[in-house]
């Protein structure tokens, strides 16, 4: 058979007329206006294969794995090969038949892949939290728009709350400013709360690990086992502890449902244990998060600080809370756009339901919370300008200088 | 504890004993009392900290001195911050180990004010205690901090160059963008691509041929980051009220960008423009709204949305804008905002 090259529209045309042969095509080339685009295979790599790896890719629907990434080559099944195994995340960036990386390193490895695939015209799945600190979140925020790309977060409860009338109802009624006051709505959620160790000896790296490259943007501190591989999450330098951890599976649905999805907490006071260590992510008993319309989210760990215990008048609002001519309005809104599933939106090139944007602000919120809960202090944000106000000293964690060559 | 010193002074020896606390209400007094021993005392804990840097041991004064830094710099206490940030810089010039002054220069990263950028400037000539130091400098980012990285520069080599010209990307200083375009043509690839970054950020206007040359080498991932550095620069640019030459540098690279397999720079190119030049970039959403290739055209729908918003009421541009957004994609959330900002002009 003579060599044409296939193109997915191509594909399309004569589908019906071709026989059964799968081809696996650029997911870019795609149906006219109004069509959806057809069903196919997508291609995906996996950055970061360790513990995560590609768990919640089967969002994708159907799609074909193609290679693995990690500076681990154990995590990879040997040394890189260039073709199904990278230990260089740019190098498998540089494939013209990948579609999709799906990324599990760990957070300090997270904007830069995803910026750096945004760039390279790649769809990302990123394994929450987004972001380690908040202007990292900006920058890829910023990126997947410049680029067109898709853009879907590793946690999926929102979808959920989407489609729950309570939600969808609570959801309108703040979005549309129907109570312009939310004081003394609260709500409340728990996260684990595990610690790192504080004196954490060098140790000889092992044969196995590039412990530069795992450090990347981070800033050189002498290797050991503890820092690495799962309990990175219990040290400031790579992740903010479980508060940003499991954090994000709840705060990302809540974000949703308070229809805060473009805009951030602008009053942040901890209850935590103090001084933090420099190093470790120690202790914290709650953080209580204010928007500018009063509504609260309280994050609680549990440990010190105290009981949450200030007044709180209801979780969600409802219809009940309307007067006549507020129920009236609210009959006649529309319902919020569906959540589109990432799969739907790398074959459609809409925008996932857990875009870049409301992950950036999830993330910004909890990022907030362990500044706050570091600094020991109340804190402001400003959500427009996107800047704590008025303490400069906490303001230096919203964007931190990277370790050369990196930088956002 | 080692003790090879004697035994701590009162205000060390209650914050070793009751630090962490359980709430920053508890542990305030205990900051307060260090704070109020002034110098001798923070320099008592420096010296502890030094004595025990790398043992279990040291775990409390790390605590303190990290207790000490953070609390001196909270909002209105410049007195504190000012004496704690000077006994941190003055150990600087001691002979501790690289580690124990990486640590103090962390430190400095929260706490430092411009009075501690000469002696984190003095650190950028070492092979090891550059990179924090830039980092602190960076932290810092004032003019002072620029100056000193920038004239760090001159002498440096190997990764304590691509470290400076990082940094300088983050802060720029106009003495240094002279050499930085020099690197943009090294032979080193990371000093090239921190220096496209550099001159990007920057908003050098002698810079847009040298991004434009380095958006064309064939190397996938240096392209990419060409192209952005062209964005950046562009975006610069029209910040400080060059837009004729941020456009003609967007016009520039989209004449570059025809290909099948550009059509993500496609869309960077035009939501740029959007950005940049505003009304001027109409013709070109316009078009991107017609494109076959929902690659194109859904992006452009989105960049429509934003357009008109920042074209406001009462533009003809705006709505007629929003009503092709609402036609060239099944895009939900679109469809939703174009109809509310049609609203909203009073459509």
């Amino acid at each position: 058979m003579a060599k044409t090259k296939i193109t997915r529209r191509r594909f399309v045309e004569t589908a019906g007329a071709a026989a059964a042969t799968v081809l696996i095509v650029p997911r870019h080339v795609l149906g006219g206006p109004g069509q959806d685009a057809p069903s196919d295979t997508v291609t995906y790599a996996v950055i970061g294969n360790g513990r995560r790896r590609d768990a919640g890719i089967g969002c994708l629907g159907k799609r074909k794995k193609i290679a693995v990434c990690d500076v681990d080559i154990k995590h990879i099944g040997g040394a890189p090969d260039n073709k199904t195994r990278y230990t260089d995340y740019r190098r498998l960036l540089e494939r013209k038949d990948l579609d999709v990386v799906a990324i599990g390193t760990p957070p300090h490895w997270h904007a830069l892949p995803c910026i750096h695939a945004a760039q390279a015209g790649k769809d990302i799945f990123c394994e929450k939290p987004m972001t380690k600190f908040i202007a990292e979140g900006r920058a890829v925020a910023d990126a997947v728009k410049r680029h067109g790309v898709v853009f879907q977060i590793g946690t999926f409860k929102r979808f959920g709350n989407a489609r729950n009338r309570s939600h969808v109802e609570n959801h309108k009624i703040i979005k549309h400013g129907l109570m312009k006051d939310l004081s003394g709505t609260v709500a409340t959620t728990g996260a684990k709360n595990r610690i790192g160790k504080t004196a954490l000896p060098g140790q000889k790296v092992p044969g196995n690990l590039d412990y530069d490259f795992w450090l990347g943007p981070a800033p050189y501190k002498p290797y050991n086992s503890a820092r690495v591989h799962y309990s990175n999450r219990f040290y400031w330098d790579y992740e903010g502890g479980d508060l940003t951890n499991f954090g994000a599976h709840s705060f990302d649905p809540f974000q949703w449902s308070y229809a805060k999805d473009e805009t951030s907490p602008v009053r942040i006071e901890p209850h935590a244990t103090w001084p933090q260590h420099p190093d470790a992510v120690c202790p914290y008993g709650w953080v209580e998060l204010t928007y500018a319309d009063g509504l609260k989210v309280v994050i609680t760990g549990g440990r010190g600080g105290g009981k949450y215990n200030r007044p709180r008048k209801r979780g969600m609002v409802s219809a009940k809370d309307l007067d006549d001519e507020g129920r009236k309005k609210l009959a006649d809104l529309p319902d919020p756009p569906k959540l589109v599933t990432f799969g739907q939106a790398v074959r459609t090139r809409q925008q996932a339901g857990g875009g870049a944007e409301s992950s950036h602000r999830v993330s910004t919120a909890l990022n907030l919370a362990n500044i706050a809960i570091r600094m020991g202090r109340t804190i402001r944000y400003d959500p427009v300008k996107e800047q704590i106000v008025g303490d400069e000293e906490a303001n230096r964690m919203v964007n931190i200088p990277m370790r050369a060559p990196w930088h956002l | 504890m080692k003790d090879s010193q004697g035994e701590p002074s009162a205000a060390l020896a209650d914050a070793f004993k009751k630090m962490p606390a359980p709430t920053p209400q508890a542990a305030e007094p205990l900051c307060k009392a260090l704070l109020a021993g002034g110098k001798k005392t923070v320099d008592e804990l420096l010296a502890r900290v030094g004595q025990t840097f790398g043992d279990a041991d040291g775990v409390k004064a790390k605590y303190a001195l990290h207790a000490v830094a953070v609390y001196s710099a909270r909002p209105g206490a410049d007195a504190d911050r000012t004496m704690v940030a000077e006994a941190l810089a003055s150990r600087l010039a001691g002979r501790d180990s690289k580690d124990l002054k990486a640590f103090i220069v962390r430190q400095l990263q929260w706490c430092g004010r411009p009075d501690e950028v000469p002696a984190l400037a003095r650190l950028l000539s070492d092979e090891v205690l550059c990179e924090p130091a830039a980092q602190a400098l960076g932290a810092i980012g004032d003019a002072k901090a620029a100056a000193a990285l920038a004239a760090a520069l001159g002498s440096a080599k190997g990764k304590r160059r691509v470290t400076l010209i990082t940094a300088l990307g983050r802060l720029p200083d106009a003495s240094a963008l002279g050499a930085i375009r020099t690197a943009a043509r090294d032979a080193d690839r990371d000093v090239r691509l921190a220096a496209l970054y550099a001159l990007a950020n920057a908003g050098d206007p002698e810079a847009a041929g040298i991004c434009l040359e380095a958006a064309r080498v064939k190397a996938p991932f240096e392209r990419s980051q060409a192209t952005d550095a062209c964005l950046l620069l562009a975006r610069r640019l029209a910040q400080r009220g060059r837009r004729r030459e941020a456009q003609e540098l967007l016009r520039r690279l989209q004449a570059d960008r025809k290909g099948d397999a550009d059509v993500h720079d496609r869309c960077a190119i035009l939501q740029t423009l959007a950005e940049t030049v505003g009304a001027d970039a109409v013709g070109d959403v316009m078009a991107a709204m017609d494109a076959k290739d929902a690659a194109c055209r859904v992006p452009a729908a989105r960049t429509a949305i934003g357009l008109a918003r920042s074209l406001g009421a009462g533009k003809a541009d705006a709505r007629t804008l929003l009503d092709k957004a609402v036609k060239a994609t099944s895009e939900d959330a679109v469809i939703h905002q174009a109809k509310a900002l049609l609203a909203a002009l009073g459509t």
